[in-house]
């Protein structure tokens, strides 16, 4: 409109008549922009016509982890509103068995509380023990968790903020300092994020990870200020290099006890003047903090990263300004706002949430793809977890143990040729076609575990045994360097045995899957209805059809390869099935959300 | 047994000619056309291996290279020292550890190289930073997400838009940060015959026909992971045919483990597959207890594994076309500790090993009395290894990925 009227005005004979002409579009133009406008800006919400139960799989998937028909059904039913608020507003739904109370009462801080000091010692020293085990039972109970909670979208966030405000096990080395993280990140997951960065700074796991332990006056130690910055708030590049010198010295002296409480060491702490970010004084790091938050580049970034986490890579920066916006909108108490809830609630119910762009566009992590195939199929959690957590680890993610600072870059970085495999085995083993040994049997791996770094971390002895690391005990460091230093050069049998690490404990992990019974309970008894019902409610995606009748004629087929019908009642049936879902979890469909 | 850095050109000016005359037309030489090459794709499409043995846990690099000769030495490893009549010696300084009987062959015929004092500016103890800057090549560490072999095969990419899902390959259980690249992602398998989709007998058709669905041309990521499944199959069965046919009468030294990969290793490369790097770690390098039997026999194993694959590469060869690297995150402190083991160190050697590789020692050997907080101070920075292999061996620019650094020069012929 502006490109048409600056060319009539520059038309000397015409100007009147351009200028009438203008005005007329205007009129008219502007009248249907407004009417257009409601609906074309960025955070539109989705016109209640467009709902639909594609969608409500779309949100489940997003703001979960998918499921089972039913829920879904039971979202669509909803409708969009009462969906989204049902997953946004979570506190009011019971998350289910209560998961704090399952996990080792040693762990947690709370339980230290009330303690002779002896009693104090004495539960440090048997953490310092189990360190390893208890961070391998830790990481089983957080995916149990995601596998069975009522509250999806709390556990989805939990694991987004895992990777942005990122601690990782090999630097933290404590597992009680993980497991308090992991708390906090579900305290704020939907929170007041200014609130969660200041209690962020002040985690024990995170001052330890990010060296902030060992910042202090006249030694700084930059690597937290720099984070904070670059991976926390503004994003990379939104500051100088004397900023984080600064910030640095204002976090001097923030550091924490063993059992995991913040301390500020008032000696190592720099009273000195700072100059950070146009602000002068002797700034704390609260100051610091408070000065990023006020920062407008902080909401972009957040925003920026949670539309890329939900909905898809590439959102428009006027969306990302408008949900910016949004989150600085002051709430009540909350003077600069900040309040996550109202950002979540406008992402899942926006136009641009639904689009093309965003349905059936992510590649699944492999958390995700490893809890949503036992939250589909309905599996005991705690079992199945164990074996999904060794999958996952194989196919790249394991939990409390992110690559780097900035966590898991997701996306195509989960897929290369062997992780796939990795993810289309998990298949098998999870829908219970694969025995372990039948797994076991093809995938002869004799030197497992023997080529594998055997690392010990300066603080705990112990080693890095696949994904976990384990400490060890210095006699039992000295007899394996016996058993090492065998001559014979035989395999040592009590070495191997102890070697099968949890892969090996976790592929012959046993839980039943009744696929016929499943099948059954959802009033299906048709081959083509089977195979609908079930890709329609497994994949983000369409099936193929070439897809579809491939896995028909599978259903239809007997051991031998002979074509026989397949009947629900017959006693193949759970086989046939539990075939069918191994192949159609082993597609390229399967791996997106 | 050594054929010259010039009958390598040879062959590789006469395989441009007879791979691409046509692109010949554009260009005014054969040198330009190989500066061409170099600089593109060819980078990846070189035949060339990169062969990479990674001690973990922390070599002790003093016995392994053993200063036979130094007082200093005697008086602070009372426990694990090996004496100056035991040790291979390569001359009145340092020796080898006496399990190293083919690397001193090796040595001896010119094909060994020992960087000696390799670390770096501001090193770090811990086994994880420091394992991750040697992987990325990259003092920030882990705040760099790629490894320096992996942006080696990006880099070579240029701008095709896949390599060959081979061309990174990397044995162990997953995929180490070093052979991970943006773009090109490595392929990892425990054992080769481990690299494959598991099913019933009956499933294969059905798998098959549902993973050679058609990708669009659009470029969704439904589509991405529809192509990767492809090359996951092709790349799934030369990696076990290559492997599964190979036979060796060379013997890969006692246990399973890194003679076993480098024997993978090895029918890789004499299956000619596309691939330039091939990644192994050996484990059991931590030793803070009990330290020398343990790392003796480490030494033995990694003695015999590397003699024979160098052996069986010269059996059939392909000797002209692989150089091996070993190296580890750090080195181990001067003094023992009280258990008869070492703690933590900085500098430690490096060894490289291959027909192109100008055998001898390099850098000067770290004083073991000016210490850093009890350490052997670098007298090599690695990246200066890690430059010479990119330039010489896998003709590839090195600045762009370790930035500028100093290479070690006429390491590689």
């Amino acid at each position: 409109m502006f490109a048409q009227s600056s060319r009539f005005s520059s038309h000397h004979g015409l100007r009147t008549v351009a200028v009438k002409w203008v005005l007329v579009l205007t009129m008219t133009l502007g009248a249907s922009c407004a009417a257009m406008a409601q609906d074309r800006s960025p955070l539109a919400a989705l016109p209640k016509a467009e709902w639909d139960w594609n969608k409500a799989r779309h949100l489940l998937f997003r703001a979960g982890f998918g499921g089972t028909k039913l829920e879904i059904d039971a979202l669509h039913a909803l409708g969009l509103e009462g969906a989204v608020d049902l997953l946004v507003d979570y506190e009011s739904t019971p998350s289910g068995p209560d998961f704090a109370g399952e996990f080792p009462e040693a762990l947690r801080r709370v339980a230290m509380v009330g303690l002779s000091r002896e009693e104090i010692q004495k539960k440090r020293q048997t953490l310092r023990r189990k360190n390893g085990r208890l961070l391998g039972q830790l990481r089983q109970w957080w995916i149990t968790r995601m596998a069975r909670t009522k509250r999806p979208l709390e556990e989805k966030l939990t694991l987004f903020w895992h990777g942005h405000f990122t601690s990782g096990f090999r630097d933290v080395r404590n597992t009680l300092h993980m497991c308090q993280q992991n708390d906090l990140l579900r305290e704020y997951a939907s929170g007041n994020f200014a609130e969660f960065v200041h209690n962020v700074a002040k985690d024990a796991a995170m001052l330890e990870y990010l060296d902030n332990n060992r910042n202090r006056r006249g030694q700084a130690n930059e690597n937290f200020a720099r984070e904070v910055m670059e991976l926390f708030t503004l994003g990379i590049g939104n500051y100088s290099e004397e900023d984080i010198k600064e910030a640095a010295r204002a976090f001097t002296g923030w550091t924490f006890d063993q059992s995991g409480g913040f301390v500020f060491n008032q000696r190592q702490h720099d009273f000195g003047l700072k100059n950070f970010m146009g602000k002068k004084g002797r700034l704390t790091g609260e100051d610091v903090i408070d000065t990023l938050l006020a920062n407008d580049r902080t909401a972009v970034y957040i925003c920026g990263k949670l539309f890329s986490y939900f909905g898809h890579r590439k959102p428009y920066p006027v969306l990302v300004q408008a949900l910016a916006a949004e989150l600085r909108t002051p709430r009540g108490d909350k003077k600069q706002g900040y309040e996550l809830k109202p950002v979540l609630k406008t992402i899942f119910k926006s136009r641009a949430f639904y689009d093309e762009k965003s349905m059936g566009c992510r590649i699944k992590s492999p958390i995700e793809l490893v809890v949503g195939a036992i939250r589909q199929l309905e599996l005991p959690a705690d079992k199945a977890a164990r074996l999904g957590g060794a999958m996952a680890a194989q196919m790249g993610q394991t939990l409390f143990d992110p690559p780097n600072v900035k966590g898991w870059a997701g996306g195509r970085e989960w897929i290369s040729t062997s992780a796939l495999y990795d993810r289309y085995n998990f298949a098998g083993l999870v829908t219970r076609d694969l025995s372990a040994d039948t797994f076991r049997m093809q995938t002869p791996a004799p030197n497992e575990m023997s080529a594998e770094a055997s690392m010990s971390s300066g603080a705990v002895g112990g080693r890095v045994r696949g994904e976990e690391f384990v400490p060890t005990s210095p006699r039992e460091d000295s007899m394996e360097g016996m058993e090492a230093a065998r001559a014979d050069g035989k395999p040592d049998d009590r070495k191997a045995r102890r070697d099968r690490s949890q892969t090996f404990r976790a592929l012959q992990m046993r839980f039943p899957f009744p696929a016929a019974k499943m099948v059954k309970a959802k009033d299906l008894s048709q081959p083509d209805e089977i195979v609908d019902v079930l890709s329609r409610t497994f994949l983000a995606v369409n099936l193929p059809s070439t897809s579809r009748a491939e896995l028909i004629s599978y259903l239809n087929t007997d051991t031998f390869g002979k074509s026989s019908a397949f009947d629900i009642e017959r006693w193949d049936a759970s086989r046939r099935l539990k075939g069918m879902l191994h192949l159609l979890f082993s597609t390229p469909e399967y791996q997106i959300n | 047994m050594t054929t010259t850095n010039s009958s390598r050109r040879n062959f590789l000016r006469s395989s441009i000619i007879a791979g691409s005359s046509a692109a010949l037309l554009g260009f005014g030489s054969l040198d330009e056309l190989i500066a061409a090459g170099n600089s593109g794709l060819r980078g990846l499409g070189d035949d060339r291996v990169l062969v990479v043995v990674q001690l973990s846990g922390g070599n002790d690099g003093l016995s392994m290279v053993v200063p036979h000769g130094d007082d200093a030495y005697h008086k602070a490893r009372r426990g694990t020292r090996h004496r100056a009549e035991d040790v291979l010696q390569l001359d009145k300084y340092i020796g080898l550890n006496p399990g190293m009987k083919s690397l001193r062959a090796l040595y001896d015929g010119g094909e060994l190289a020992i960087v000696q004092g390799c670390s770096y500016p501001t090193p770090n103890r811990s086994h994880f930073k420091s394992m991750d800057i040697w992987q990325t090549g990259d003092l920030r560490g882990n705040a760099q997400p790629y490894g320096w072999l992996g942006r080696f095969a990006d880099q070579g990419l240029g701008a095709a838009k896949t390599a060959d899902a081979n061309t990174l390959v990397g044995i162990g259980k997953k995929a180490e940060r070093a052979i991970i690249g943006q773009r090109v992602k490595p392929v990892a398998f425990t054992t080769p015959q481990s690299y494959r989709y598991v099913a019933n007998p009956a499933q294969f058709d059905t798998f098959d026909k549902l993973n050679e669905v058609e990708s669009t041309t659009e470029e969704s990521n439904l589509d991405f992971v529809r192509r990767v499944s492809k090359s996951a199959k092709s790349s799934s069965y030369s990696i076990r045919r290559a492997t599964s046919g190979y036979q060796s009468k060379i013997d890969y030294g006692p246990g399973r483990g890194l003679g076993g990969d480098l024997r993978t290793a090895a029918a890789i490369i004499a299956a000619r597959l596309p691939t330039r790097v091939i990644y192994c770690t050996m484990g059991g390098y931590d030793s803070h207890v009990n330290q020398k039997g343990r790392h003796d026999n480490n030494m033995r194993q990694l003695n015999a594994a590397l003699g024979a694959f160098q052996k069986d590469l010269v059996r059939m060869g392909q000797a002209d076309r692989v150089v091996t690297m070993v190296f580890s995150e750090f080195g181990r402190r001067v003094a023992e500790n009280g258990s008869g083991g070492t703690d933590h160190g900085v500098a430690g050697p490096m060894m490289l090993l291959g027909n192109h590789i100008k055998g001898g020692t390099y850098g000067k050997h770290p004083s073991l009395t000016n210490l850093d907080k009890g350490d052997l101070k670098m007298t090599t920075d690695f990246r200066s290894v890690y430059a010479a292999l990119l330039e010489d061996w896998l003709s590839t620019k090195s600045a762009p990925l370790l930035g500028k650094t100093r290479k070690l020069r006429k390491l590689i012929s």
